[in-house]
């Protein structure tokens, strides 16, 4: 009985692909146009950066252990020139600052480096275009000066340890080492990072539509009336719908994580990377999926038109999305909005699917997000049979 | 037994099915099929009995075997039973020829035809058709009637609703009249069109008005029957009343023109107990 009454939501729904299709074609074109319009805003690129010309007095210069150091700065468009004038590569390269360099600079560092011995050193010079907010000049002055120092930290501890072994310059300048913690708990995540899993459950949510209007084919044409005079339990009907829904949820997840890592590259964009716990996606999409068909289920046992149906339903799940980190990213929002995000199941569906992806968090750590989209699944469901069940046909 | 339904539009037929049905449940009161109630006996009940609502209640996206597949098996029965069944109800509506075709392109008539094959998946003891030949052509519904009353003398009790007298006339053995939420009269087809029978007398017209005799008038009056526009009319109460009016109005010399008595037809008698205002709701 319940197998044919799947076997019957399948058919329907095969036969009524544009209707499917929807749920398919939105969330990848709002992947593909939110990743790449995006991706500069989550992670500023290089040509956004203020410009900063490093001028060196002799070509060999920008090769030295302090020459590469200084290319280092970050924060910064470094553009280097040799023996230029500063004013000129401003006003011709639209730099904030040009910082010179002098030969002497350079060789006395050295110098000082080799004889262990402090030097008085010609000093680097700074010229800033007379544009060049106060908070650029201040940030690039610091930048400069931890790199310095960092440097001159580095020789230090570079003589202690030549006490005791001795190591190439290559191997010394790995004392300078940035690392990105990809562990990190606050991270903020790519577009693609946010964008694939944000839509994707948006698009899981919007099967609220194709639910509520077969739902409601069925109730307007009788065919509801007439199950019921059948000896078939209300919640087979309910059942019969959710797996067949479950299956496009899962798809729908498939295809957007397929978008995410190989179309997205192939257009310019960044490319999503899964690591190993990539199989939490299962459990988790499998969550979504079942909050999101029983909030389907409720509108559709309630709904008695389908302009009240798309309507409750699209405006519902444009609400969900607004609050709950999909339109806006939560970690964008101010505290009280980041707090409200929280009542959204889509929230928690998307930190759930950032747990994984961003946090590389395990199944323990998603278990409190599926907990809570089980329940409200759980609990609208179960008021979706009531109300089913209390429906008269006439 | 074939029983017929009438009612206007809002009389309450619908709700009347419904509660048959077991879809609604009644307010008070209790509904009993075969003998049983539905509290406790429901699934039982529902194996017995079946209904073919007015509407296309089937999915026009399916094939009409696909259809009559899927809802064979809201019914719990042995495997084989499936096929026997679905192959029966193609056979008796004949839909042999289309039962591989999606049934959105099926014709008014021949979705009425599925309507009633699913109705018949579970050889229902009792099946309840609610309209089941509105909008249909008149070969559809010639075979529609037929199959009905094939069933019928098969053995399978039918409740039959319908705006169309002649089709009542034609199938029914039993009917009730239903208006308002009641029932008005219910029997056997031959005693309601007998029984309370109405007569009509029209005078000659000669004169624009006629003036009937004191006695005439008196009669009249005893008996509940109206002059008006030179016609004599009401119900009588039995066939001694008609003679006593006829030596009434033989004493007096009125110049008759027409006399209509004796068995009504089924719309005359709708129209007398329902009145012909218009009923839409």
């Amino acid at each position: 009985m319940l197998y044919s009454i799947i076997k019957k939501e399948f058919l329907l729904v095969r036969r009524d692909v544009h209707a499917v299709m929807v749920l398919f074609v939105m969330p990848v074109a709002f992947i593909l146009i939110m990743s790449l319009s995006l991706q500069d805003t989550f992670q500023q690129e290089e040509k956004d950066k203020p410009g900063v010309g490093l001028i060196f007095e002799q070509d060999a210069d920008k090769d030295t252990a302090i020459g590469k150091l200084l290319t280092t700065i970050s924060g910064f468009q470094l553009v280097k020139y040799i023996n230029s004038n500063p004013r000129n590569i401003i006003i011709n390269d639209e730099l904030v600052a040009a910082i010179l360099i002098p030969h002497d600079f350079i060789t006395g560092f050295d110098a000082e480096k080799k004889s262990k011995q402090k030097k008085s050193l010609t000093p680097l010079q700074i010229n800033y275009a007379p544009t060049t907010p106060e908070s650029i000049r201040k940030l690039l002055y610091t930048s400069i000066s931890l790199k310095l120092v960092v440097f001159q930290a580095e020789t230090n501890m570079t003589r202690t340890k030549n006490k005791k072994s001795k190591k190439s310059d290559a191997a010394e300048n790995d004392l300078i080492e940035e690392k990105e913690l990809y562990e990190q708990q606050n991270r903020q995540p790519s577009s693609v990072e946010q964008t694939v899993p944000a839509w994707l459950i948006f698009s899981m949510f919007f099967v609220v539509i194709p639910i509520s209007t077969t739902f409601l084919i069925e109730k307007q044409q009788g065919t509801l009336q007439r199950l019921k005079t059948m000896p078939v339990p209300g919640s087979y009907f309910l059942i019969g719908k959710l797996l067949p829904y479950l299956f496009i949820n899962i798809v729908q997840t498939i295809l957007m994580f397929l978008v995410g890592i190989y179309l997205l590259p192939l257009l310019g964009g960044q490319a999503l990377h899964l690591s190993e716990n990539a199989w939490l996606l299962a459990p988790m999409s499998i969550a979504v999926s079942i909050a999101a068909i029983s909030f389907a289920l409720l509108i559709a046992t309630l709904v008695r038109t389908t302009e009240q149906a798309t309507t409750i339903g699209g405006i519902s799940n444009l609400l969900f999305g607004a609050i709950g980190g999909v339109m806006v990213p939560t970690f964008i929002m101010p505290e009280m909005m980041q707090n409200f995000a929280r009542f959204s199941p889509m929230n928690w569906g998307l930190e759930g699917f950032l747990t994984i992806i961003l946090r590389q968090g395990s199944f323990t750590e998603i278990v409190p997000e599926m907990v809570k989209l089980l329940l409200f699944g759980l609990t609208l469901f179960s008021l979706a049979i009531w109300f089913h069940r209390r429906t008269v046909v006439t | 037994m074939l029983f017929g339904l009438l009612g206007p539009n809002g009389a309450g037929k619908t709700t009347l099915i419904s509660l048959i049905a077991g879809i609604q449940t009644p307010q008070s009161g209790e509904i009993t099929i075969d003998g049983k109630s539905y509290s406790g006996n429901k699934k039982q009940i529902f194996q017995n009995i079946a209904v073919v609502p007015q509407e296309y209640a089937f999915y026009g996206q399916m094939t009409a075997h696909e259809n009559l597949t899927f809802f064979s098996h809201m019914y719990p029965q042995k495997k084989n039973d499936y096929s026997v069944q679905i192959n029966s109800a193609i056979k008796l509506t004949g839909l042999e020829e289309y039962k591989h075709r999606l049934v959105k392109h099926f014709s008014g008539g021949l979705k009425r035809r599925l309507n009633l094959a699913i109705g018949l998946l579970n050889n229902p003891e009792l099946l309840i058709l609610d309209e089941p030949t509105t909008g249909i052509d008149p070969q559809s519904r010639h075979f529609i009637l037929q199959a009905i009353k094939d069933l019928n003398e098969q053995g399978t009790t039918v409740l039959y609703t319908s705006h169309y007298m002649d089709e009542i006339e034609q199938l029914c053995d039993d009917i009730a009249i239903m208006d308002h939420g009641k029932i008005l009269v219910s029997g056997t087809l031959d005693q309601l069109l007998h029984s309370n029978s109405m007569i009509y007398i029209n005078i000659e017209n000669q004169d624009c008005h006629y003036n009937l005799h004191v006695d005439v008038k008196n009669f009249l009056l005893r008996h509940n029957l109206t002059f008006e526009d030179n016609c004599i009319s009401g119900l009588l109460d039995s066939k001694a009343i008609f003679y006593e009016l006829m030596n009434t109005l033989n004493k007096h010399d009125l110049p008759l023109d027409s006399i209509r008595y004796g068995r009504q037809s089924l719309e005359s008698l709708f129209f007398q107990l329902t009145s012909t205002h218009l009923r839409d709701v």
